[in-house]
C-alpha cells in the first residue's frame, strides 16, 4: 500500500514542519472541514487540490480550481495536474509542502554527543557563508602583509601564514559551496566545514590571538602558563574534535587526543633537553605592547636584584 | 689571537685559525744571513722542542718549543702547550727533546695562564745533555726599538728546529693583555720557542699568530715575572707533578686576579658618552675595548634601517682547548622602519631581540661552564621602558668567575627599536653587576640643551 507523507511548513505559528501520514490512494487538502489536511491559511481555497499516489512512487497534483492556484518549484501548474516525484515542494497560498513516499531514502541518525550542538550549527549555510568571508578576508590582509615583507627572511612566518590562510579559504569556499547547494545532506560536507573551522581557529590563534597574549601578559610565569594551557587545549581540540564529532568514537578520540597530548609533552621535554648551549636560552617575547608596566623597575633596584642571578653549581 | 701548538685533536682547529701548513714550505728555503747563521749556532743547544706524551700509547700529543734559561735546567715554554699536562697529570707527561733526538722529562713547576707562559725543570736523573753546565739563554734588560731586527727559533710542524728574522714592532697597543708584535713568519710548532734580539738574549716568547708574517710574542719581563715569583716562594713542601686540582686553583686564582685589575681600571676611568639616536650611550670605557660601527638604511631590499656599535676587547686568556675566556664587549644597536606594521615590525623587532647573541665566540662545552641562567624584568631606563634579561654562566671549575649576558631593549615604540647587549666572561659577581650599573647609568635620553656627561663615581 502507497502511503503518502506530507510535511507542512505552515505560513504562521511554529517554524517547525509538522508531519502527516495517510494510508490511501488520494487525499484531499484545504480549507474545509471535510479535507484530509485541513489548513489555517488564508490564501488557501475550501478544497485546495488534491494529491493521489501513482504506481511508480510519483504522485500526481490536481489543483481543484483553487483561488490562488498551486506553484511547484515556484512556477504555477501548467495544467490542472501535474506528475512530481517524492522530495518536492509544493506551495499552495502562504504554505509549503514536501510530499514524500514511504521508500524516500532517509539519512542515518547522527551520534549525540557534546559536539552535536557545534555540529548543527556549521549546517547552517549563513554561517558557512560567514566563515568563508572572515577566511578569505584574513587571506587579504595576510596577502597584503606578505607582499610587504616577502623579500625577507623575517616575513617568512607571515607567508606560512599566507599559505595556511589559502588553504583554509580553499576549504572554506568548499564548504560553503557544499552547505548551500547540497543543502547540508553530505556528511563530507559537514566534516570539511568542521576541519576548515578547526584550522581557521588554530590558525587564527597562532597569528592572531598568541602574539596578543605576549603583548597584554608582561608577567613570564604567567605567559607560560596561558601559552602551554591554551596549545594543550588546542591540541584536545584539534585531536579528538573531528572524530568525536562527526563518528561517536569517543575511545578513538580520547586515544588520539591522548596521543597528541604525550607528544606535545614529548616536544616539550625535547626542547628542554637539547644539550648545551653556547648562548644563553631566554624566553622569546613579542616585546612591543601599549601597556604601561606596572612592575617595571628602577636601575637601582634592577641591579640589586641581579644578584640572585648568579647560581652558584655544586 | 690564534695558538701556535699542534696537537692530533687540535688540528680540526688549527684548519680553521691556522693557515695551512703548505703555505709554509718557504720557511726552508729562508736564506737567513749571516748573523743568523752565527745566532743559530750558538743558541742551539738552548733550543728544545717540548712534546707532551700520552703515557696510555707513549706516542706525543702535543708538541711545542721551549728553551733553556737558568744553570739549574729551568725551561720556558708556553702554557697552551703543556695546557693538557697540566690539565691532566696523570695520563700525560713533559719532555723536551734535541735536535739530535735525545729526551728528557719535565716537571712543571707554574703557569702564567694571562701571559701563556710555563716554567718547567728537567727531572732527575740527569741525561747527558745536562752538562755540569748547561748552556742557557740570558733574559734582556734592554728595550727594543721599532724596526730592530729580532730573531725567533722553534720548531715548526715538527719539521726540525729553525731560526726565523723578523722585525719588532714594539707592543701591541689597546689590549688588557700586553703582547710584542714581530713581524716574520711563525708557525704552528713553535709556540714557547724564544725570539731574541742580534745579541742572542731573549725579548720574548713565541705565542701566537695574528695573520701570515704577523705574529705576538709574551714580553720577556712576563718570564721573569714568573721566575721571580716562583723563586720568591717555598716550594719545599709542593709535591711533583702538581694535581689538577692544584693547577686549577692557581689558574682560578690568576684568573680573578686579572679581571680584577681589569675591572677596577675600567670602574675607576671616567667614561665619556655619544649620542646614539635618541639617546646617550657611554662611550670610550677603555682604550683596550674598540668600537666599531655599521649603518643600514631602509632600502627595497631591506625593509628596516638598522645602526650598530660594537665593542670588544682584542684578545682572550687560552685555559684549554675547548675554554677560552676573557673577552669583553657590548653592541648597541638601533632598528627602525617606515613600511612595517606594527605587529610585524614586532615580530622583527623580538627575533632580532632573542635571537642569538652576537657576542660570544668562545668555546664552551658542559665541562667547563653550566648553562645559562637568566632573570627577565621590565626596567624603567632613561624614563624609558625597557625589557632587559640578565643571564649568568657559572664555571664548573672556577666557581669564583661568572659569563654574565644582558640584553637590553626599548619597549613601547612602535616603528623604532633600541637594544643594548653586554657580554662579560670570567668576571666575578661584583665587577659584574658594577660594571653593568655604570654602564646603565650612562645611557640617557638626549636632550635638546646637551647637558654635561654625567659619570657615577663607583665606590670601592
Amino acid at each position: 500500500m502507497n502511503q503518502i507523507i506530507v510535511e507542512v511548513h505552515s505560513s504562521h505559528g511554529d517554524r517547525r514542519p509538522r508531519y502527516q501520514s495517510f494510508e490511501k490512494k488520494s487525499i484531499k487538502i484545504g480549507r474545509s472541514f471535510d479535507c484530509d489536511i485541513i489548513l489555517q491559511d488564508q490564501f488557501v481555497s475550501k478544497e485546495h487540490l488534491t494529491i493521489e499516489a501513482t504506481e511508480n512512487g510519483q504522485f500526481k497534483i490536481t489543483d481543484r480550481s483553487s483561488k490562488n492556484g498551486t506553484l511547484i518549484n515556484k512556477q504555477y501548474l501548467k495544467d490542472d495536474s501535474q506528475t512530481i516525484v517524492s522530495g518536492q515542494i509544493c506551495q499552495i497560498g502562504k504554505t509549503r509542502l514536501r510530499i514524500y513516499s514511504s521508500a524516500h531514502p532517509i539519512e542515518p541518525a547522527r551520534p549525540f554527543n557534546t559536539g552535536t550542538k557545534i555540529q548543527t550549527y556549521f549546517d547552517k549555510p549563513v554561517i558557512a557563508l560567514l566563515m568563508f568571508i572572515i577566511s578569505l578576508s584574513s587571506g587579504l590582509f595576510y596577502s597584503w602583509i606578505a607582499n610587504d615583507t616577502k623579500t625577507y627572511m623575517d616575513a617568512r612566518i607571515y607567508e606560512d601564514a599566507f599559505s595556511l590562510t589559502a588553504i583554509i579559504a580553499g576549504l572554506a569556499v568548499l564548504c560553503a559551496v557544499l552547505n548551500i547547494i547540497i543543502q547540508r545532506k553530505s556528511a563530507l560536507a559537514r566534516q570539511l566545514c568542521v576541519v576548515s573551522m578547526i584550522m581557521f581557529v588554530s590558525g587564527f590563534w597562532i597569528t592572531f590571538i598568541n602574539p596578543y597574549i605576549y603583548f597584554h601578559i608582561p608577567s613570564m610565569e604567567i605567559e607560560h602558563f596561558v601559552s602551554a594551557g591554551l596549545s594543550i587545549a588546542a591540541f584536545l581540540f584539534i585531536g579528538s574534535f573531528v572524530s568525536y564529532i562527526d563518528y561517536g568514537h569517543l575511545r578513538k578520540a580520547y586515544v588520539f587526543g591522548a596521543l597528541v597530548i604525550g607528544l606535545f609533552i614529548a616536544g616539550v621535554i625535547y626542547t628542554q633537553e637539547m644539550g648545551y648551549k653556547t648562548y644563553p636560552d631566554y624566553p622569546s617575547t613579542i616585546i612591543l605592547t601599549d601597556k604601561k608596566m606596572k612592575n617595571s623597575l628602577s636601575i637601582d633596584d634592577y641591579i640589586r636584584e641581579m644578584d640572585n642571578v648568579f647560581v652558584t653549581y655544586e | 689571537m690564534k695558538k701556535l701548538h699542534l696537537a692530533a685533536f687540535y688540528i680540526l682547529l688549527a684548519t680553521f685559525f691556522i693557515l695551512p701548513l703548505g703555505t709554509h714550505a718557504a720557511v726552508d728555503d729562508f736564506t737567513a744571513p749571516a748573523s743568523a747563521k752565527a745566532l743559530y749556532k750558538r743558541l742551539d743547544d738552548a733550543v728544545f722542542q717540548i712534546r707532551i706524551i700520552d703515557t696510555l700509547a707513549n706516542e706525543k700529543n702535543v708538541i711545542g718549543s721551549g728553551f733553556r734559561v737558568s744553570e739549574q735546567n729551568h725551561f720556558i715554554t708556553n702554557y697552551h702547550v703543556v695546557s693538557t699536562a697540566a690539565r691532566n697529570p696523570d695520563a700525560y707527561t713533559i719532555e723536551y727533546m734535541t735536535e739530535d733526538g735525545r729526551t728528557g722529562k719535565l716537571v712543571l713547576l707554574a703557569i702564567d695562564v694571562i701571559n701563556d707562559l710555563a716554567l718547567l725543570k728537567a727531572a732527575q736523573p740527569a741525561t747527558d745533555i745536562q752538562a755540569a753546565k748547561p748552556f742557557y739563554l740570558h733574559l734582556a734588560q734592554d728595550d727594543l726599538q721599532k724596526g730592530d731586527h729580532v730573531f725567533s727559533m722553534g720548531n715548526p710542524h715538527d719539521l726540525g728546529m729553525t731560526i726565523i728574522e723578523g722585525v719588532y714592532n714594539g707592543f701591541l697597543e689597546k689590549t688588557f693583555f700586553d703582547k710584542i708584535l714581530f713581524s716574520g713568519a711563525l708557525n704552528p710548532g713553535m709556540s714557547g720557542g724564544p725570539a731574541f734580539n742580534a745579541e742572542g738574549e731573549v725579548i720574548g716568547v713565541n705565542v701566537a699568530i695574528h695573520s701570515d708574517d704577523i705574529g705576538y710574542l709574551v714580553p720577556v719581563r712576563f718570564v721573569k715575572a714568573l721566575i721571580h715569583d716562583y723563586l720568591q716562594q717555598d716550594h719545599t713542601e709542593e709535591k711533583y707533578p702538581i694535581s689538577k686540582q692544584g693547577w686549577e686553583e692557581s689558574i682560578e686564582t690568576q684568573l680573578y686576579k686579572t679581571q680584577d685589575e681589569i675591572f677596577t681600571k675600567i670602574l675607576h676611568e671616567e667614561w665619556g658618552t655619544q649620542k646614539f639616536g635618541a639617546f646617550q650611550i657611554p662611550k670610550a670605557i677603555s682604550s683596550a675595548i674598540k668600537c666599531w660601527s655599521t649603518n643600514h638604511s631602509e632600502n627595497d631590499e631591506q625593509h628596516h634601517s638598522h645602526n650598530w656599535i660594537r665593542c670588544r676587547n682584542e684578545g682572550g686568556i687560552y685555559i684549554s682547548s675547548d675554554y677560552y675566556t676573557g673577552q669583553m664587549g657590548y653592541n648597541i644597536e638601533q632598528v627602525s622602519t617606515k613600511r612595517l606594521s606594527r605587529t610585524a615590525f614586532a615580530e622583527f623587532y623580538s627575533n632580532r631581540v632573542f635571537g642569538e647573541p652576537n657576542l660570544y665566540d668562545s668555546y664552551r662545552n658542559e665541562k667547563s661552564s653550566q648553562g645559562f641562567a637568566c632573570k627577565r624584568d621590565f626596567i624603567t631606563l632613561a624614563a624609558k621602558q625597557f625589557i632587559a634579561a640578565f643571564c649568568t654562566r657559572g664555571q664548573t671549575k672556577f666557581k669564583s668567575l661568572y659569563d654574565t649576558y644582558s640584553s637590553i631593549a626599548l619597549l613601547n615604540s612602535n616603528k623604532d627599536g633600541y637594544r643594548i647587549e653586554i657580554g662579560l666572561e670570567a668576571v666575578s659577581k661584583e665587577n659584574a653587576i658594577r660594571f653593568h650599573e655604570k654602564f646603565l647609568k650612562h645611557v640617557d635620553l638626549v636632550t635638546l640643551q646637551q647637558k654635561p656627561a654625567v659619570t657615577l663615581e663607583v665606590m670601592r
